[in-house]
């Protein structure tokens, strides 16, 4: 039973970095792609219409990097919950030491980073063609 | 006989043709050429410049005609709320072939939006009348949508911080 349990466990962390990859992707592409489409229109002849369209955009970042933002935070959670379990059936196992807990910590750290990268890519696609405009 | 006849219709059928042509120059020779000229910097063109401050530009009138050319005025077609100001204001004459440099005094509005601004210099005379145009720049400062960019970048922020520390400790 514990092999199960086990095999379910390294399939959740696999899932849940696979999910975390694309909520950092798809903020990131996002980012970019609007960082484009809003730095043309700010250089071109302004008006309404143009405007109207830019704000959209600039909403639409915003909401991306938020649900991005909270995946990961929620991804970071699971995978330490995950971890937490599979340390301890490590130490139940009598096998604990061939897995360093300051891992945890590393995976804590790397979530942050992404979570930075996402918030400035996004506040560079907001700040840029504002300041084109 | 009947050739020689020929020869001298044909000569002075010639000679009147040629008389018709060449008699509207001569004409305008005896009266004399009108040729006022205005020059701008080439640098001037695409000039950067500021908003609500003095920019300072010089523009070469030149008389290229052959007569005098009098009571030269200087006007501007400019943009809504621009400044446009001549040193000297007008010219009492300018002598052919002479030449005086007019400083020009351009100030655009402080509120001037980020773009492209055409302006069109004009000499007018007595006798003739002529004009120069240029594209300035109004860049840099700091505009309203640079504020609008930071303040909406600045909520992200704090959004993504309140976020973090509510979410985050959960």
């Amino acid at each position: 039973m514990i092999e199960k349990v086990h095999a379910h466990i390294i399939s959740e962390l696999s899932t849940n970095t696979r999910t975390d990859t694309i909520f950092v992707l798809t903020a990131i592409i996002l980012n970019l792609i609007t960082l484009g489409i809003n730095s043309g229109l700010a250089s071109s002849e302004g008006d309404t219409t143009q405007t109207i369209v830019m704000f959209t955009f600039v909403a639409l970042i915003i909401v991306v990097n938020f649900v991005a933002e909270i995946g990961l935070i929620r991804g970071r959670q699971m995978r330490k919950k995950l971890l937490d379990g599979l340390l301890k059936m490590y130490k139940d196992q009598g096998v604990e030491g061939y897995y360093d807990p300051s891992l945890l910590g590393d995976y804590a750290l790397r979530y942050n980073l992404f979570m930075l990268t996402v918030l400035f890519t996004g506040l560079i696609a907001i700040i840029i063609p504002f300041i084109i405009r | 006989m009947k050739y020689v006849k020929f020869i001298i219709c044909f000569f002075m059928l010639t000679v009147i043709a040629l008389s018709c042509l060449v008699s509207p120059a001569v004409l305008v020779a005896q009266e004399g050429k009108q040729d006022l000229s205005l020059r701008l910097l080439y640098d001037y063109y695409y000039k950067e410049v500021t908003r609500g401050k003095d920019n300072a530009l010089f523009m070469e009138i030149r008389n290229y005609g052959t007569n005098e050319v009098n009571n030269i005025r200087f006007i501007s077609n400019k943009p809504t709320g621009w400044l446009v100001e001549f040193n000297p204001e007008s010219l009492d004459r300018l002598v052919a072939g002479s030449s005086h440099t007019i400083d020009i005094k351009v100030v655009p509005p402080s509120h001037a939006d980020k773009g492209e601004y055409n302006l069109t210099f004009i000499a007018e005379a007595d006798e003739t009348r002529t004009a120069t145009s240029t594209m300035l720049r109004v860049d840099g400062g700091v505009s309203t949508w640079l504020w609008v960019g930071v303040g909406v970048g600045v909520l992200m922020l704090a959004g993504f911080i309140i976020v973090f520390l509510r979410f985050g400790k959960q």
